[in-house]
């Protein structure tokens, strides 16, 4: 005697279950050996919250995307857009350096280094990097 | 992503949005004739809400030309025989406190890990219920068609494994009859045996 006879008329159960018209599929649910409305309103209820949660995560994934691009915008173009002169962006520096307990330590030895080496890139370069990291703050005067 | 042959993310929510509650009712059905119950331990609506977080969290591309029926019922498919595999393995491992070393801290031969590197010793009673549960379930299917000379014919060969090319010569059917009686089994067994035949339950 075969399994594979059985296998097949299951196969065929789930054939004629996808080609049953949706009143007759309809008409079944609540009767014994059927699916009752209980489970189909549970698999609806799942999906509908599933769903809004998974919209909810792409849309604060996209909210915060947007606030970080957002934030990397106002930086550049308070860079590109600041009227001052390498002598004031150097006095920022040595304020923004008196301040040890905010400045990593690596910058400190940059600054140093910049500081006896460093041409007028080195200091826009440090400059905006202490403007990024927030030591460093630009008013509207700025600009 | 191959956005042309696969669903994007957004694509599948409003899918699985758009199923109807025949869908729904269709998809559990299925999952119950899949054996959600006896070979995984689980209702046919559990096995859906599993298949639609796996399709929600992406973990396979869904191709465009594949219906969500046909999605669903494939990702549920593989929830059943996946936890079936897990309850096989808890059935046949024996546990930290069945093993015992020697003094030599060799396993010992206890019965645990006899039964888990031999065959059982009932193999043979349990393979011979097997087969009387089969041919129990053939001969009701046998007897739903009794009265149809067409559907037991198709039915006979079917169980002798003959190819569709046979049955149209031994039935005497032509390609049109052929998929009558095809259509006519497929929706009488399905009102008959609505969970199908539980072959799960059967030793193979």
């Amino acid at each position: 005697m075969n399994i594979n006879f059985i296998k097949q008329i299951n196969n065929y159960v789930i054939e004629s279950t996808i080609e049953a018209d949706d009143d007759e599929i309809l008409s079944t649910i609540g009767h014994t050996n059927y699916p009752t409305w209980e489970d189909i309103h549970s698999v609806q209820d799942f999906i509908l919250t599933a769903v809004k949660c998974k919209r909810q995560q792409r849309l604060e994934k996209n909210r915060a995307l947007y606030f970080d691009a957002k934030k990397e915008r106002e930086h550049s173009r308070a860079f590109a857009k600041t009227t001052k002169t390498v002598s004031e962006m150097f006095s920022d520096i040595i304020v923004a350096m008196q301040d040890k307990d905010k400045v990593p330590k690596g910058l400190l030895v940059a600054f140093r280094k910049q500081g006896q080496d460093g041409n007028d890139d080195d200091i826009k370069e440090l400059w905006h990097t202490l403007v990024e990291l927030g030591l460093i703050e630009i008013s509207d005067d700025d600009q | 992503m191959d956005t042309d042959s696969y669903y994007s993310e957004i694509e599948v929510e409003e899918n699985l949005e758009s199923l109807t509650q025949a869908d729904i009712a269709r998809l559990v059905q299925i999952f119950a004739v899949l054996g959600s119950s006896n070979r995984a331990g689980m209702s046919g609506h559990d096995v859906l809400h599993n298949a639609i977080s796996q399709v929600l969290a992406n973990e396979r591309p869904w191709p465009k030309d594949v219906s969500v029926i046909s999605y669903l019922t494939q990702s549920g498919r593989s929830t059943i025989s996946n936890e079936e595999e897990k309850r096989s393995k808890l059935l046949i491992a024996p546990t930290i406190d069945e093993v015992v070393f020697n003094e030599d801290n060799k396993v010992a031969h206890t019965s645990a890990v006899v039964r888990f590197s031999n065959p059982s010793p009932q193999s043979g009673l349990e393979s011979a219920q097997s087969s009387s549960i089969i041919k129990e379930w053939i001969e009701k299917v046998r007897q739903l068609f009794g009265e149809d000379k067409e559907a037991s014919c198709f039915i006979e060969q079917k169980i002798a494994e003959q190819k569709k090319s046979k049955i149209l010569i031994i039935c005497e059917f032509s390609d049109q009859i052929y998929r009558n009686v095809e259509k006519r089994i497929k929706d009488k067994v399905r009102k008959r045996f609505p969970n199908g035949l539980p072959w799960g339950e059967i030793e193979s």
